[in-house]
């Protein structure tokens, strides 16, 4: 019994340690069911959190397109290298500078004592990143980035601009329409191990967005055109820089704007912050004489003058309150195409004084000056045109021929294209989907037409612009020779040579406007700039589809007496100026007139200017071209 | 007589051990995975050797092993004293003795040793009795306080708690239990003030380990997420990322539990806690049916330290008690500790087959047999 009664004691005192150990077993279960069912959800998010990283995963920049699509900017995918600093062993460090090609005291300076993300070489080429790699240190990593390419280099330069190596636009159309080219940056999930390396693989959260694609109505065969002729015309001359601006009159389009000296956007940090600009639209000169067929056309605007007006010019001299204006050539009495064929400052200053400055201001306005063009660029310059009511005499007559207004290149492009237009205002513009701004008829159509008929008088052999008449084809323009004012405002020996014009002149389809700042060898605008403005039409006529008409007759003289009868009434205004042979023949048959005939094709200049004083019997000459 | 002894055999006891043979190789394949495979074929040769010793253990009478009880204890309570005079120290404490051909740890031995001697010292006498429990009470305090000032707190307790349940089932009052608890309680404070900055900084750490994420709470922390994130049906062998990805401390030994719960959820840990319970309630039932008490004594003795380690580890990668390094049995890397626990199993299975009466060497009647 006893034995009995102590053997079940023993056994109560067996099942309590069994007990005990027992509740530790439920203890156990119960934390693992707390763990892995009642908290299975936050634990596995807090393991998400730790194993996944968020990378910000920079998007490539739109492209910029010409207006047939040319790349003339692009995103490269390029490799990088990168180190997490601590991870690097230093054992490792010359061989790494060495494949690096830098020096291992530079590559230690950057990796000692430092933990983290570190750059060691950005946007390097892949055979050089292929090499680094291939020696597998540990903690150096292979990173893809973005390089902004411009094919065009130093062509395209000044106006696109370039990107810094963070991606951001920071000069040009890289800059003024960062936002919409650079797109929206994505986000990668990436998973990483305790040690913070990133493993393959991953998944995004946001891909990025590519940028938009930038079109621009500049197209890269002119373009190409017109910065060699400029780099060609700078470089003869000795020039200190200059520029040039190819416009479509009827759209605005800018084809071509370039500038010399250029830089190469690919690797702008070798230039010099100066060098950036965009001279262009940034950089301001007097227009000179490239003024005068617009206080022309003010005058013809007034109805106070007429084409076949007659002005003094003082025979080279002129007093204007206590200021002499002088002329290069002695002039005495000219019509308003032998005024502007002759440059004459005078005859220019003599308009203006006549028609007060008020119409010459407005007109001025109108077709651009003092005012942004609004084409979108940074850095654009408003140029200097002073108020109407702060023009005396001396400032009204300087005016009249480009003196006291400042005017970018690409202002006195614009304003040659309102002539170019028939007298209709269009804004230029460098976007091609951006819209037409149209800014009016700020010119009558047949002022604007006679204006540019005075104007390929300009360039005929009798005027200043006779260099800038390519073979085979009729331009219409205008020189400049401005001389620089210095930093006192005092006109020195500094001079700036301009052209502006169109072309064809019948028709014309391109405005081209240049400017060489302080030639050496000649300071003239017909001697400097004219010839750019041949060598970038004679090249992108051609191109445009417009061949040139070579002359299939011989020069020479064909004098007809005509005593017949009129068969039809044409009644030019004093001016035969784009008429047909027929015309011309009607004209002198109807006034018994003889003729003189050179070329074929329309009038675009005769002898005497004016038909009016003539007699029957007298004879005059007409030369046509096509 | 191997016919008897394979008869005897509590074949529950060896499914059971199987299983965690089974449990512990793959997880640990999976721990090492990325790492060294050699480390899991070891442990697998382990496996065959410490079960040819547990086998051989079957063949030990009981009696024996009570007349080596005090041989055994007082020799690990020479080499532990040894420890202070000549032992060597790793990682800042005084743990291991050198002993030319091997070093070894004088505290591991003494668990066992400090069970046999329990066992016999109660085989025929009882707690309950206050001359018979002091002998006792210095018996346990002796090897304790040698190994409190290695500093090993770890084993410390496992020694104290082990010896506790032997105490409970040979009859201690549990009103002198209790009135121990309390007094415990009670001097923790002392206790603090003798820690080392180490130990303390573990219970601190153990109490909060938000307190110090990156530091000592890291490991808990890891661990933590690993088990909750393997969720009810884990992530599938050798899928899991805060193991593959290095997040998980030690996986192949202390931390080897997270793996488990990570790859296999709670499915895998309800086996292998089921694993658990079955060895352990053989061991119970083998310790209610053994013809001695010794047998007895040894029974329960062995299941306390095999439940102290299973409960330290499980809770310490569970967040719910201190870092301290002890293993997971059967399952954790590591040969000594896998084969004293395979042997000491083989004692366990001796007390099964001499339940069944009818061996030599057997004295009826004989608290020792």
């Amino acid at each position: 019994m006893r034995l009995d009664k102590q053997q079940r004691y023993a056994r109560r005192r067996i099942m309590a340690v069994g007990a005990l150990l027992s509740l530790a077993m439920i203890m156990l279960a119960a934390r693992a069911v707390d763990l892995q069912w009642l908290q299975k959800d936050r634990l596995a998010s807090l393991a998400e959190k730790q194993r996944y990283r968020q990378y910000t995963v920079a998007a490539p920049r739109g492209p910029i397109l010409d207006r047939q699509g040319r790349i003339l900017a692009e995103s490269i995918e390029v490799p990088s290298i990168a180190a997490m600093a601590d991870e690097v062993p230093e054992d490792d460090y010359p061989r790494l500078a060495r494949a690096l090609g830098v020096s291992t005291r530079a590559l230690a300076r950057r990796l000692r004592g430092r933990h983290g993300f570190v750059w060691l070489a950005r946007q390097i080429a892949p055979v050089q990143a292929e090499k680094v790699m291939a020696l597998g240190v540990p903690g150096v990593r292979r990173e893809s980035e973005w390089r902004r390419y411009h094919p065009l280099g130093p062509e395209t330069g000044h106006l696109i601009g370039f990107v810094g190596i963070d991606g951001n636009g920071l000069e040009g159309l890289e800059h003024a329409y960062d936002a919409q080219l650079k797109g929206t940056p994505g986000v990668r999930l990436v998973r990483r191990d305790a040690r913070g390396r990133s493993l393959p693989g991953g998944s995004w959260i946001r891909k990025p967005v590519p940028g938009k694609a930038l079109k621009l109505t500049l197209d890269a065969s002119i373009q190409s055109v017109a910065y060699a002729a400029l780099a060609e015309a700078v470089e003869r001359q000795q020039a200190k820089s200059g520029s040039v601006i190819v416009m479509d009159p009827h759209t605005g389009d800018v084809l071509a704007m370039a500038s010399w000296p250029g830089y190469n956007p690919n690797d702008f940090r070798r230039f010099k912050p100066g060098q950036w600009r965009n001279r262009a639209i940034t950089d301001v000169f007097e227009p000179g004489s490239t003024m005068k067929p617009f206080t022309v056309a003010a005058a013809l605007m007034s109805g106070r003058w007429r084409p076949d007006s007659r002005v003094f010019c003082e025979h080279g001299a002129m007093r204007v309150a206590d200021y002499v204006i002088h002329d290069d050539h002695k002039e005495g009495w000219l019509d308003m195409a032998g005024l502007l064929a002759r440059s004459s400052n005078i005859g220019a200053a003599k308009l203006a004084l006549d028609l007060g400055p008020e119409p010459l201001y407005r007109l001025l306005y109108d077709v651009g000056f003092g005012q942004r063009t609004g084409i979108g660029l940074s850095g654009e310059s408003p140029g200097i045109l002073p108020p109407p009511e702060r023009w005396g005499p001396v400032e009204t007559a300087n005016i009249a021929f480009g003196q006291g207004v400042a005017v970018t290149p690409l202002q006195l492009a614009t304003a040659f294209s309102v002539l170019a237009n028939g007298g209709h205002a269009v804004a230029p513009r460098i976007l091609l989907d951006a819209g037409m701004v149209d800014r009016g008829q700020v010119i009558p159509r047949h002022v604007s037409d006679q204006i540019v008929r005075m104007l390929e008088y300009a360039t005929s052999p009798e005027g200043t612009g006779s260099k800038a008449v390519p073979a085979g084809y009729r331009v219409a323009g205008k020189t400049g020779t401005a001389q620089k004012p210095d930093r006192h405002g005092r006109y020195g020996r500094k001079f700036m040579a301009v052209f502006a014009g169109m072309a064809p002149a019948e028709d014309p389809r391109i405005v081209i406007a240049v400017v060489v700042d302080e030639p050496k060898r000649s300071i003239y605008g017909g001697q400097v700039a004219a010839p750019v403005f041949r060598k970038i039409a004679e090249n992108v006529l051609p191109y445009l589809g417009i061949p040139p008409r070579m002359q299939t007759m011989p020069a020479g003289f064909d004098v007809q007496s005509v005593a017949a009868v009129a068969p039809e009434a044409v009644q030019p205004a004093g001016s035969l100026i784009g008429l047909t042979l027929r015309e011309i023949r009607a004209v002198a048959a109807r006034r018994g007139l003889r003729v003189r005939i050179h070329g074929s094709g329309w009038v675009y200049r005769h002898k005497p200017s004016s038909l009016d004083g003539l007699k029957p019997g007298d004879m005059f000459e007409v030369w046509l071209d096509d | 007589m191997i016919r008897e002894v394979w008869r005897g055999l509590d074949k529950w006891l060896l499914m059971a051990l199987l299983g965690l043979a089974a449990v512990g190789l793959t997880t640990l394949y999976a721990a090492v995975y990325q790492g060294d495979h050699g480390l899991w074929f070891k442990q697998g040769m382990l496996w065959l050797v410490g079960l040819l010793l547990m086998f051989a253990a079957c063949f030990v009478p009981l009696r024996f092993l009570g007349l080596a009880s005090w041989p055994l204890y007082v020799l690990a309570l020479l080499l532990l004293a040894a420890v202070p005079l000549i032992g060597e120290v790793h990682m800042g404490a005084r743990r291991w003795l050198n002993l030319g051909l091997f070093s070894m740890q004088p505290s591991e031995l003494m668990k066992w040793a400090l069970i046999f001697v329990l066992a016999h010292w109660f085989a025929s006498r009882e707690a309950s009795n206050w001359r018979h429990l002091s002998v006792a009470v210095v018996l346990i305090a002796l090897p304790s306080a040698l190994i409190v000032i290695q500093p090993d707190l770890g084993t410390t307790l496992v020694l104290i708690f082990s010896s506790t349940g032997m105490l409970i089932a040979a009859g201690l009052r549990w009103r002198v239990l209790l009135g121990t608890m309390l007094g415990a309680i009670a001097a923790a404070p002392v206790f603090w003030h003798f820690m080392h900055d180490y130990q303390r900084q573990r219970v601190l750490t153990f109490l909060d380990p938000q307190s110090d994420p990156l530091g000592a709470g890291y490991h808990v922390i890891q661990s933590t997420i690993a088990i909750g994130s393997g969720g009810l049906l884990g992530k599938g062998f050798l899928q899991g990322t805060q193991a593959r990805l290095h997040f998980l401390p030690e996986q192949h030994t202390d931390f080897i539990f997270s793996v488990l719960a990570e790859e296999a959820g709670l499915v895998g840990v309800a086996v292998l806690l089921s694993l658990y319970a079955l060895l352990i309630f053989r061991l119970i039932a083998i310790a209610g049916r053994a013809s001695s008490r010794f047998g007895s004594m040894l029974c329960l003795g062995m299941a306390s330290i095999f439940i102290l380690y299973v409960t330290v580890n499980i809770g310490m990668v569970s967040g719910l008690l201190p870092v301290v390094g002890v293993p997971l049995p059967f399952v954790s890397y590591g040969g000594s500790a896998l084969l004293t626990m395979l042997v000491a199993l083989g004692v366990v299975q001796r007390v099964a087959i001499e339940s069944r009466g009818k061996l030599p060497w057997q004295r009826p009647g004989s608290p020792l047999a």
